[in-house]
C-alpha cells in the first residue's frame, strides 16, 4: 500500500464533492444552521416555578420549604399588580388569599381563594397548580399530616446546574453529522463502480487496499472535521477537548466500516440510500436516551453508538474523565475495527 | 400545451411513481411522524412528571394517585426496579408505600415512607409531584381543605397541549415532502434514465412534462395535508378556507419541486438538497415549539406562509380576513416560483436538446 495513490484519490475525491454544489457545499450550509440554532435557543433551564401572592401573609417557615421544592412565592402590592404579574407571564399562577382567611375557617365558613392562571397556562398544569393553593391552605389550617419522608437522590443531583436543552442537542448533533457520512462513504464507493470508474482504477497500480483505504479517510476525515467544528463552534468542546475529539475519531472510523457494508448492500445509489437510512435510524436510537432520559429500554445499549453519544454525553456534562470513560473508548475501537474489517472483507468479495 | 398530453404523462406516472423510492418515503415519513407524536405526548413528552410506586400492602394511595391527571403513574413490584426505573431517568420520584400505611395515617401517624428521586429532575416538576402527593395524603387522612378555590383564567386564549402545538408542523411536513420530492424526483429519474430525451421526441414538449410532474406532486402534497389532517381529527371551524390553504401549499411545494427537478442533475444530488434545506422548509414549524424564541423570525422562511395559515385556521378557527395577508404573500410566491421554473426550464430544454 503506497501513500501516493492513496492521496491522489483522497484529494480527487474532495475536489469532485466540492465541485458538487448540492454535495458539497449543502451539507456546510446545513452545519452553519445547525450552529445559528443553538445561539438562538435559550441557554438556561428555567427550573422553579414562581407564584404570586396576594393577601394574608403566610409563615416564613413554609415559603422556605416550598423554596427548597423549587416554588417561589413572591408577594404582590395589590390584586391589580398580581394579575398584571400573571398576565405577562413573570408568574406561572397568581393567588389571592383572603387577609381573615384563618378567622373565617375557624368560624366554620369556607372562605374563597383565587387562583389567577395566564391564558397559556395548559388545562393539566392549571390542576397541578391549584394543588399548591391547597397545600399552602392545609398548611395555614395548621393540620400537619404527621408522615415523615425518608429521600434519597438516584443519579448526580442536578438542582441548579441543570443543562439546557440546546446543550443536550449539540452532541446529538455531532452524532448525527458523523452519522451521515456512512451514506456519504457508501455512495463513494457504488458512484464509481457505476460510472465504471473503479475498475479503471484498479487497473493502475493502484491495489483494493489503496482505494479502501482511501475512501476510509475521506469519510473519516469528512465526519471528524464536520462534527469538531459543531463542537468547536458552540463552546462544547472545551470541556473534555482530548476525550471528546478521541471520541468523534472512533466514531468517525465506525463510519467507514458500516459505509463499505452498506456498500455492499446496495445495487444502486438509490438503495444504497434506503440502507443507509435504516442503518442511521437504528443508531440513532441512543442519542434518545439523552434528548429523553428513560424513553429507551437497555436493550439500546447494545447499539455500537450508545458508547459514542454516552461518552460524549457523560464527557460534556458530568465531566467525566479518562477512568470513567476508558471501557467506552476501547469497545468502540474493538466495535470500529471489526465493522472495518468485515466492511473491507465483503467490499472486496463485491468488487472482486 | 395540450391538456390530453398532460394528463397523459400524469396517468402514467400515476402508475409508475409509487413504485420510487422518493415517493413511498414522501408518503409514509409523515404518516410515521404522525404516529410517533401521537404515541410520545401520550406519555413522555406530555410535560407531566412521573412517579412509580412500590406498594408492600392493600392501599388506596393507587386510585387516588391515578385520579390526578398531571401526573404519569406507574407500578413496581420491587424496590430495585423502582430505583433502576428512578435511575434510567424514566421516573421523576420513586416512592415505597409499607404495609399499613393508610392505618397509620388515618390514625393521626407517625406514617414512614421512602422515596427516591432522580437527580436529573427539574425541581418544578418535582414541587408538582409533592404537590400532589400531598393532596393525597390529606385525602388519605380523612381531612380537607377548608376553601373554594376560586380559578380565574386571564386573556381569552386556550392554551393547547404540546401534540396539538406539533399539529401544523406535521401538517407542512406532509405538504413539503409530497410536493418537493415527488415531482423533483420524477424529472430527475427521467433525465437519468434519458428517458426525458425520449419523451421530448414524440409530440409531448418538455414543458408538458413538468407541468405533468408538478400536478403528481401537488396532487400528492394536497392529499397527504388533507390525511394528517383527518387522522388528527383537526378540520376546524372553517374546512373550506383550510382546504384553499392546503391547495395553495401543495401549489407552491410542487412549483418548488419542479425548480429542484429542473435544476439538479441527480437523485444523490436532490437528497442532499433536500437534507440541506431541512431547517428552511420547516424552521417556522420548529420555532414556533419554542415561545421565548422571538417568533418574528419565522416570517423570513418562505414556509411560513403555509405554515401559519394552517395553524390559525385549525387551532383557532382564523377566518379569512385574519390570514388574508398571508394567503396573498404565498400566491406572490407560487407565482414567482412558477415564473422561476417557466424561465429556467426554457434554459434547460435548450441544454436537453
Amino acid at each position: 500500500m503506497k501513500a501516493g495513490p492513496i492521496g491522489t484519490l483522497i484529494k480527487k475525491d474532495l475536489i469532485l464533492l466540492f465541485r458538487n454544489k448540492a454535495l458539497g457545499i449543502m451539507p456546510h450550509v446545513f452545519l452553519v444552521l445547525l450552529i445559528v440554532i443553538y445561539f438562538i435557543m435559550p441557554s438556561k433551564v428555567n427550573e422553579g416555578l414562581k407564584l404570586a401572592v396576594y393577601g394574608s401573609a403566610i409563615p416564613q417557615i413554609l415559603i422556605d420549604e416550598m423554596a427548597e421544592e423549587g416554588v417561589e412565592l413572591v408577594y404582590m402590592n395589590s390584586e391589580e399588580e398580581l394579575n398584571q404579574g400573571v398576565d405577562d407571564g413573570d408568574f406561572i399562577m397568581g393567588i389571592v388569599i383572603p387577609s381573615d382567611l384563618l378567622h373565617r375557617i375557624s368560624s366554620g365558613e369556607r372562605p374563597e381563594v383565587k387562583a389567577v392562571f395566564g391564558s397559556t397556562t395548559l388545562p393539566a398544569m392549571k390542576k397541578a397548580e391549584l394543588k399548591f393553593v391547597e397545600q399552602i391552605v392545609f398548611v395555614l389550617q395548621g393540620e400537619p399530616l404527621n408522615i415523615h419522608t425518608e429521600e434519597q437522590i438516584l443519579g448526580p443531583d442536578m438542582t441548579g446546574r441543570q443543562i439546557p436543552m440546546r446543550d443536550r442537542l449539540i452532541p446529538i448533533f455531532a452524532l448525527f453529522i458523523i452519522l451521515m457520512e456512512i451514506m456519504g462513504v457508501a455512495i463513494l464507493i457504488v458512484e464509481e463502480h457505476e460510472r465504471g470508474t473503479l475498475s479503471a482504477l484498479l487497473v493502475t497500480s493502484m491495489s483494493m487496499g489503496s482505494l479502501l483505504t482511501a475512501k476510509a479517510i475521506t469519510g473519516i476525515g469528512l465526519a471528524f472535521l464536520q462534527a469538531v467544528l459543531i463542537l468547536a463552534a458552540t463552546g462544547i468542546l472545551i470541556s473534555n477537548p482530548l476525550i471528546l475529539l478521541t471520541g468523534l475519531l472512533l466514531g468517525s472510523m465506525l463510519v467507514a466500516g458500516l459505509g463499505f457494508l452498506v456498500a455492499t448492500l446496495g445495487r444502486d445509489i438509490m438503495t444504497v440510500i434506503a440502507w443507509s437510512v435504516v442503518v442511521l435510524l437504528i443508531l440513532f436510537m441512543p442519542a434518545f436516551n439523552i434528548l429523553l432520559p428513560g424513553v429507551m429500554s437497555n436493550w439500546v445499549n447494545v447499539i455500537p453508538s450508545h458508547y459514542l453519544t454516552d461518552l460524549m454525553h457523560r464527557a460534556v456534562h458530568f465531566d467525566a474523565r479518562w477512568t470513567e470513560l476508558w471501557k467506552n473508548c476501547v469497545i468502540l475501537l474493538i466495535i470500529d475495527l471489526g465493522f472495518l474489517a468485515l466492511g473491507s472483507f465483503a467490499l472486496r468479495r463485491k468488487l472482486a | 400545451m395540450s391538456a390530453s398530453r398532460i394528463l397523459t404523462i400524469l396517468g402514467k406516472d400515476l402508475v409508475h411513481s409509487p413504485k420510487s423510492f422518493h415517493f413511498i418515503q414522501a408518503v409514509i415519513t409523515p404518516l410515521l411522524c404522525t404516529l410517533m407524536v401521537y404515541m410520545l405526548f401520550g406519555s413522555v413528552l406530555s410535560g407531566k412528571p412521573s412517579i412509580g410506586f412500590v406498594f408492600d400492602g392493600e392501599t388506596e394511595i393507587s386510585d387516588l394517585i391515578q385520579k390526578l391527571e398531571f401526573l404519569r403513574f406507574s407500578e413496581y413490584e420491587s424496590i430495585d426496579t423502582l430505583k433502576a426505573a428512578v435511575l434510567s431517568g424514566k421516573l421523576d420520584l420513586g416512592v415505597s408505600i409499607p404495609t399499613g400505611f393508610d392505618q397509620d395515617v388515618r390514625k393521626g401517624g407517625p406514617a414512614y415512607l421512602k422515596s427516591y428521586i432522580w437527580g436529573e429532575s427539574l425541581m418544578k416538576d418535582r414541587a408538582v409531584i409533592f404537590a400532589g402527593l400531598s393532596d393525597v395524603l390529606v385525602e388519605l387522612a380523612g381531612k380537607e381543605v377548608r376553601v373554594d378555590v376560586k380559578t380565574i383564567t386571564l386573556g381569552n386564549g386556550e392554551s393547547k397541549p404540546i401534540g396539538q402545538r406539533f399539529l401544523p408542523l406535521l401538517v407542512l411536513l406532509a405538504i413539503m415532502m409530497s410536493g418537493l420530492l415527488i415531482p423533483a424526483s420524477a424529472i430527475v429519474d427521467e433525465k437519468q434514465r434519458q428517458t426525458l430525451t425520449a419523451v421530448t421526441v414524440t409530440p409531448a414538449s418538455f414543458e408538458e412534462v413538468v407541468v405533468a410532474k408538478s400536478l403528481l406532486g401537488f396532487i400528492m402534497s394536497f392529499v397527504m395535508g388533507v390525511l394528517i389532517l383527518v387522522l388528527n381529527n383537526s378540520f376546524g371551524a372553517n374546512p373550506g378556507l383550510l382546504f384553499l390553504t392546503l391547495a395553495m401549499a401543495a401549489a407552491f411545494a410542487s412549483a418548488f419541486g419542479a425548480l429542484a427537478g429542473v435544476l439538479l442533475k441527480s437523485l444523490i444530488g436532490l437528497t442532499n438538497f433536500g437534507k440541506s434545506l431541512i431547517l428552511i422548509i420547516y424552521g417556522p414549524g420548529i420555532l414556533s415549539l419554542f415561545p421565548r424564541i422571538p417568533q418574528w423570525i419565522a416570517k423570513v422562511f418562505p414556509t411560513y406562509y403555509i405554515f401559519n395559515p394552517v395553524l390559525e385556521v385549525t387551532q383557532n378557527n382564523a377566518g379569512l380576513t385574519d390570514i388574508g395577508i398571508e394567503l396573498i404573500i404565498l400566491a406572490i410566491l407560487i407565482m414567482t416560483l412558477t415564473v422561476i421554473v417557466f424561465f429556467v426550464g426554457k434554459h434547460k430544454k435548450l441544454q436537453i436538446a
